[in-house]
């Protein structure tokens, strides 16, 4: 039976054609959205991870900004304890910490708002800044009194490595700090917006400034994204059991628009599905309707000869599933064929409130290639469905006279 | 006559016909809803846009650029006045204000938070991005008050009534503080803007800067079409004047919500290119096989002397007839898609805002033209290979077919 | 039956002539010759039968004569008109105008009604809506189908189409008509009653019928057989009078 089906697929060669560029191109378009937003999804949790660590833990006072400085900061026989109980934890591969503080940098008459982060130089939990530099270096170790701008930031303020700027900032003694410091260099950053208010400062600086021992949060990372979950929750108790009164949150909370992107590549997905599924759903109809029409006459003559109508009608379904099948392939190759080409043009593009164009990319993996199969398989079979039943039930003496 | 024939020939076998509309009718009706939802969302878009920067703004050809210190690009009283007075005679320009920034830090006990304060004048309200939420709004005659978003007014635990005090960076590190009184705490749009931003009566402003100037004039015109040709109206008598002063419209201005709308129009593209193919493909398919059919009839007529260019006018007007109906059926299938969506009071929150915004299709008849367009033109283009191929066959090898 | 002279009926050329006509052509790298250096002629008026088994090249034959194929050598002439060279838009027009063709299987156009497609050549010859009202009418009456003129072919018997398609083939008042086997696919009384029609026709309009048919019976109706075997005519040009008919 399979045989027959798949040579009565062929028969015609013209519309075989036609059948399996419907089909293949639904597929093919499918397998690249798929494949961009996996691309895409994919590159973002690798920045975001590697940016904003896998997790973060602060005092809960700090995350739902209901306490003052003075109480949320990690001083350092808190931060221990902590840092005892991260030492413990089988995934923990290292960890860093880091105090946050805004204020004003200035040079000259020029000021602007400045949205500070003291980092601890050298460690290797976050990735490294050195691609992000865009002009003068990062910060280096053992230089405390320098600032590494936001690139746009650095342009406001007219500055360039090398120069000295102003900083100032409140201390957790509501007093007012300042200090001068070096410009070590400008740094590019995903949103153009932020790019204007971001610096990083050694710690000891913004530690200085603040008038503070502590922190005010440890990013962590872990072996892996999949450890996240299981660290969130093993380390989270722990920190119960210790009454630390810390947070532990992982970095899908904490980096912006993750959640955003992510519904909004669902409904793309969902939707695309949907509108490719319908197209090819009644397109095949259309095909399999005029093909098995025209062999009327010969499914009255294999009826006359004793075939039986549940046979008919098999023998039409597995044609609908072949042809769901072969297109799914073709389109799964094709959107390789595509998806290569597309990588290899190296596109980018502008997303709202981008700094950078952000590189298009089609994620070529065969997991990507199952929805798109799935659903050229299931819209031929579907589809063959009505056409297949009307044929088996068809009239043998009329189907024999049918001209 | 080609016209009934081609009529009746595509309404002959009612199953294909029925299978072919659908196809064109889903296609041109996903369009349909598509389109309808791009242009809502670059209508919420614009709306956001002049919300926020006004159609015009007005200032020095250095405030633009950054390139001045702030002393070097205020605009003085003198020459304020003189824009006033252009303004003033222009007819689409329905009002204007000044307006004066400052950044600053904003304290209150031991938080502090940035701030750009704005000062407005209270009495001409240009920009409307916001709502005030508690309290009032600024009073003409409220020097020293202040309003802030809601985020921030969170974080620092305040709200009307109370006092904050504001640190604002001069010359050499020294600070200038001002101590104001919140009137009025806003909700917006955008969590940045809750966060950050703050409006001052232009007076305080100015006090707190030591100056007399402004920054810009902001500039609201009648209707949102007008922009470009005020714009350019404006320009000449800027130029003309010779006070230094340029002019930035919203589209230039809001260069975020216009990055959006490329992003949504290129949806669109997309999802009509990926349609036009589809549609194209099922088509062509039931055409060549439609046609197909037909070779002993096409070869009888050719033999009783119809003209070669006639066959493929015929197949070709069968062509444009097929997508014209389904096209329009397909303006039926889009208002149902779109009504659905907008029945369904889905919403979504875009990445940065506060709130949710409601997911709608615009149903508009100007909408249905350019998806009524396409979906015509895949049929039409998808009819002229198995036209031509009709109209090339040999009249004795058309006749022999079954 | 009604006798006509097979002298000259009109003044002028034959409605149809053909010279040294020869059709090869290949398949599967075989060149098979359909017909071999025929001569023929018909004048208006006449009512000639092909006959001749399957395979015989009478269908080619008819293809010449009604200009729908080009000859391999040879020439056909129209109305003293020669054809080989003309372009296949000047063919179409003369076949348009001057010949009138009927088919085997009927060959109607399905979407159009019994009057609509008889109007068809008229449509095409672009005749204003009176003139062509007035001929399709006269055909229809001529070939007894008015009950039927708003029919579509599918509604039509066998013998009904057939009439359909004589009507369209002398809508355009042509001189000759061309028939491939049209009582194939009728049974013997509808084919009699077919072929009785196309004997009044020919004698009441002054048409030349050239008949091509295995069906020995259609003989018995024209004026003329002439026999066709294996790509070669016999009696082709010089028509003998049949037995027992006078001339005149």
């Amino acid at each position: 039976m399979l045989k027959i089906a798949l040579r009565n697929i062929f028969r015609n060669w013209r519309r075989s054609i036609l059948s399996f560029t419907l089909i293949g191109l639904g597929g093919a378009i499918l397998f690249l959205v798929n494949g961009y937003i996996a691309d895409s999804l994919t590159g973002m949790e690798i920045g975001l991870a590697g940016s904003f660590g896998h997790l973060q833990i602060a005092d809960t006072g700090y995350w739902d900004r209901s306490e003052e400085p003075a109480e949320y900061l990690l001083l350092p026989d808190r931060l221990a304890r902590l840092e005892g109980i991260l030492g413990a934890e089988t995934d923990v591969v290292t960890w860093t910490r880091e105090l946050e503080f805004s204020g004003l940098v200035g040079r000259g008459e020029k000021t602007a708002m400045l949205i500070g982060t003291g980092i601890e130089v050298g460690n290797m939990t976050t990735d490294p800044m050195d691609p992000m530099v865009s002009t003068g270096l990062p910060l280096q170790a053992g230089e405390t009194k320098s600032i590494l701008l936001g690139r746009r930031l650095a342009e406001k303020l007219n500055v360039e490595p090398g120069d000295r700027v102003n900083v100032a900032g409140f201390t957790v003694t509501e007093s007012l700090n300042a200090m001068t410091v070096g410009v070590s260099g400008a740094f590019k950053y995903y949103s153009a917006q932020w790019e204007e208010q971001l610096a990083f400062v050694p710690l000891d600086l913004a530690q200085s400034l603040l008038r503070t021992g502590g922190v005010d949060k440890v990013v962590v990372r872990l072996t892996g994204l999949e450890a996240v979950s299981p660290s969130v929750a093993s380390l989270q108790a722990a920190i119960d059991q210790a009454r630390l009164g810390l947070w532990v949150r992982p970095w899908q909370e904490i980096a912006p628009f993750y959640t955003e992107m992510t519904s909004f590549y669902d409904a793309l997905d969902g939707l695309s599905t949907i509108g490719v599924f319908a197209l090819a759903f009644f397109g095949i109809m259309q095909v399999l309707t005029m093909s098995f029409m025209e062999r009327t006459r010969e499914v009255g003559t294999i009826r006359a000869v004793g075939t039986k109508r549940h046979q008919v009608f098999r023998l039409f379904m597995t044609e609908g599933l072949l042809l769901g099948v072969l297109g799914g392939v073709f389109g799964v190759a094709l959107g390789f064929g595509l998806g290569a080409a597309v990588n290899a043009a190296g596109l980018g593009w502008m997303y709202p409130g981008a700094a950078e164009p952000a590189p298009v990319g089609i994620q070529l993996t065969l997991p990507n290639a199952a929805g798109p199969m799935l659903v050229a398989v299931l819209s031929a079979l579907f589809s063959a469905i009505y056409p297949a039943l009307h044929a088996a039930r068809s009239n043998v003496v009329k189907a024999l006279r049918y001209v | 006559m080609w016209l009934k024939l081609a009529l009746r020939n595509v309404l002959r076998s009612p199953r294909r016909t029925i299978l072919s509309l659908v196809i064109i009718a889903l296609g041109a009706g996903m369009l349909f809803a598509v389109n309808g939802f791009v242009r809502y969302m670059n209508g919420r878009l614009t709306l956001a846009t002049i919300a926020q920067y006004g159609h015009l703004q007005i200032a020095d050809a250095d405030y633009w650029t950054d390139a001045e210190d702030r002393d070097e690009t205020l605009v003085d009283p003198a020459r304020v006045g003189q824009i006033a007075a252009s303004l003033q005679a222009m007819p689409n320009v329905v009002g204007f204000a000044p307006q004066l920034a400052l950044t600053c830090q904003i304290q209150k006990g031991s938080e502090t938070g940035l701030l750009f304060a704005v000062g407005v004048e209270p009495r001409r309200r240009i920009i409307r991005s916001f709502q005030i939420i508690r309290g009032e709004d600024l009073q003409p005659d409220g020097t020293g008050t202040i309003v802030i978003g809601r985020l921030l007014a969170d974080n620092l635990g305040v709200g009307p009534g109370d006092y904050v005090t504001l640190l604002i960076a001069t010359v050499g590190g020294s600070f200038n503080t001002g101590r104001l009184r919140i009137v009025g705490v806003f909700s917006a749009f955008d969590e940045v803007f809750e966060n950050q931003f703050a409006y001052v009566p232009i007076g305080t402003a100015q006090m707190l800067l030591n100056t007399a100037g402004v920054d810009k004039i902001v500039v609201r015109l009648s209707d949102d079409s007008q922009t470009d040709v005020a714009a350019a109206a404006l320009r000449e008598s800027l130029d003309a004047s010779g006070t230094g002063l340029e002019l930035r419209t919203w589209e230039e201005l809001g260069t975020e919500h216009q990055q959006t709308k490329e992003m949504f129009n290129f949806i669109f593209s997309a999802v009509s290119l990926g349609i036009f193919v589809l549609v194209f493909f099922s088509i062509l398919e039931v055409l060549t096989m439609s046609f197909m059919e037909r070779t002993r009839e096409v070869g009888t007529i050719r033999a009783i002397g119809t003209k070669r260019k006639h066959i493929s006018r015929l197949f070709l007007t069968e062509g444009i007839l097929l997508g014209l109906i389904g096209g329009f059926l397909g303006i039926f299938v889009g208002v149902g898609l779109g009504a659905l969506v907008n029945g369904s009071g889905i919403a979504w929150t875009p990445p940065g805002a506060v709130n949710p915004v409601p997911i709608l299709v615009q149903l508009a008849p100007f909408g249905a033209v350019v998806p009524l367009l396409i979906a015509m033109l895949s049929t039409l283009v998808s009819a002229v290979f198995p036209a031509l191929h009709a109209s090339r066959l040999q009249v004795v090898e058309a006749l022999r077919s079954a | 039956m009604s006798i006509h002279s097979t002298g000259a009926h009109r003044a002028g050329p034959p409605v149809v002539e053909v010279k040294g006509l020869s059709k090869e052509y290949t398949t599967g790298g075989e060149t098979v010759h359909a017909l071999r250096d025929v001569e023929f002629a018909a004048e208006s008026g006449d009512f000639v039968a092909i006959h001749g088994p399957s395979g015989s090249g009478k269908t080619t034959f008819l293809n010449m004569l009604g200009c729908i194929d080009r000859p391999t050598s040879g020439d056909v002439l129209v109305y003293g008109e020669p054809t080989a060279r003309m372009s296949e838009g000047r063919l179409a027009t003369l076949r348009r105008d001057k010949i009138g063709l009927v088919f085997q299987t009927f060959n109607l156009i399905p979407v159009l009604s019994t009057y609509e497609n008889i109007e068809y050549p008229l449509l095409l010859q672009g005749l204003s809506r009176s003139r062509r009202q007035e001929r399709v009418r006269r055909l229809i009456d001529a070939v007894g189908l008015d009950k039927e003129a708003r029919r579509r072919p599918s509604k039509l018997s066998g013998g009904q189409r057939q009439r359909v398609a004589l009507a369209r083939a002398l809508v355009t008042e042509t001189h000759l008509v061309l028939a491939d086997e049209p009582t194939g696919n009728l049974d013997t009384e509808t084919s009699r009653r077919v072929m009785g029609i196309i004997q009044s026709l020919n004698a009441d309009r002054d048409v030349a019928f050239v008949v091509v048919t295995h069906d020995p019976m259609v003989g018995d109706y024209a004026q003329r057989t002439v026999e066709i075997s294996d790509g070669t005519l016999t009696d082709g040009v010089r028509p003998s009078p049949r037995e027992g008919q006078p001339c005149g």
